[in-house]
């Protein structure tokens, strides 16, 4: 919508199918075709999940895979906005990694701060 | 004296909060995770660990392993979940000499031939056969994902008829 098409990159969704090991296989099936050598990073909600965890497997065990958890809208438009102009996955998850957090904003709290120290 | 508060079953293991809640309500402190894949895999046992609550103690075992230490919980003093993938791991642990209280199932994957018995749990012929097991030596199972939440849990007991067994 805001982005348009997003070329090597891949959605991937916990099924009720899905075991550990199922997961881990259909993620790394998907890095692998995604990947053109720069590596693959993989943007997840909850850390401690098992897409989390399959994920954290994958970063130890395949080459150039990166991973941040707690995915907001931000960290996605953030990431392939700097994509454009980097193809290292190391600064793609520091990108993500900071623009998710700045993401979160406690919107009474913030506007009062605003208010007394503009 | 180690006291095992829970036993269950979740193929997907230890995942989000889903553990949390259960030790919280149990007031575990420790989790074996009987399996012997996860124990032959250092590396996904540390990745279970970097995920896990802090200040758990987590380990791994085959179920030979698990067997063994459980004839003998007189060591320690902790507050043990057991944790498998398959029903049948706990039939093992049985025939070794293992008597759990009940067994719970939380997530269990819809597979080939598989059919679902309980929120969030399906079971293959293999599972059901040794669920039945279970159920016929005299071991509740029931199954709930989570202590919190709409979900009620579901008897084994009360659903078994449904799946050919009388």
């Amino acid at each position: 919508m805001i982005l348009g098409d997003l070329e090597q990159s891949a959605l991937v969704t916990l099924m009720p199918g899905d075991s550990l090991e199922g997961l881990i296989e259909r993620l790394k099936a998907e890095v692998e075709r995604v990947n053109t050598g720069d590596g693959v990073l993989i943007l997840l909600d909850l850390f401690g999940g098992t897409p989390a965890n399959a994920s954290a497997f994958l970063t130890q065990t395949m080459d150039k895979v990166r991973a941040v958890t707690g995915v907001n809208f931000p960290m996605i438009a953030e990431v392939f906005i700097a994509r454009q102009s980097t193809d290292d996955v190391d600064e793609l998850a520091e990108t993500a990694f900071t623009a998710g957090q700045a993401g979160i904003v406690n919107v009474v709290e913030s506007f009062k701060k605003f208010r007394t120290n503009p | 004296m180690s006291t095992i508060v829970m036993n269950r079953c979740d193929d997907r293991l230890i995942h989000g909060q889903v553990i949390t809640g259960w030790m919280n309500l149990r007031n575990a402190n420790a989790i074996w995770i009987i399996d012997d894949v996860v124990a032959k895999t250092p590396m996904m046992l540390d990745i279970f660990r970097f995920a896990a609550p802090p200040g758990i103690k987590l380990v791994a075992m085959t179920i030979d392993e698990a067997a063994e230490r459980l004839k003998n919980l007189d060591e320690g003093s902790d507050r043990v979940m057991l944790i498998a993938k398959r029903p049948g791991t706990f039939v093992k642990l049985m025939d070794a000499g293992y008597k759990p209280s009940d067994v719970n199932f939380g997530a269990m994957a819809k597979k080939p031939q598989s059919k679902t018995v309980g929120p969030n749990c399906d079971l293959d012929p293999q599972e059901m056969a040794d669920t039945e097991t279970l159920h016929t030596r005299g071991i509740r199972v029931w199954m709930q994902l989570v202590p919190f939440g709409g979900n009620k849990e579901v008897d084994w007991a009360n659903v078994r008829n449904k799946f050919g067994y009388k």
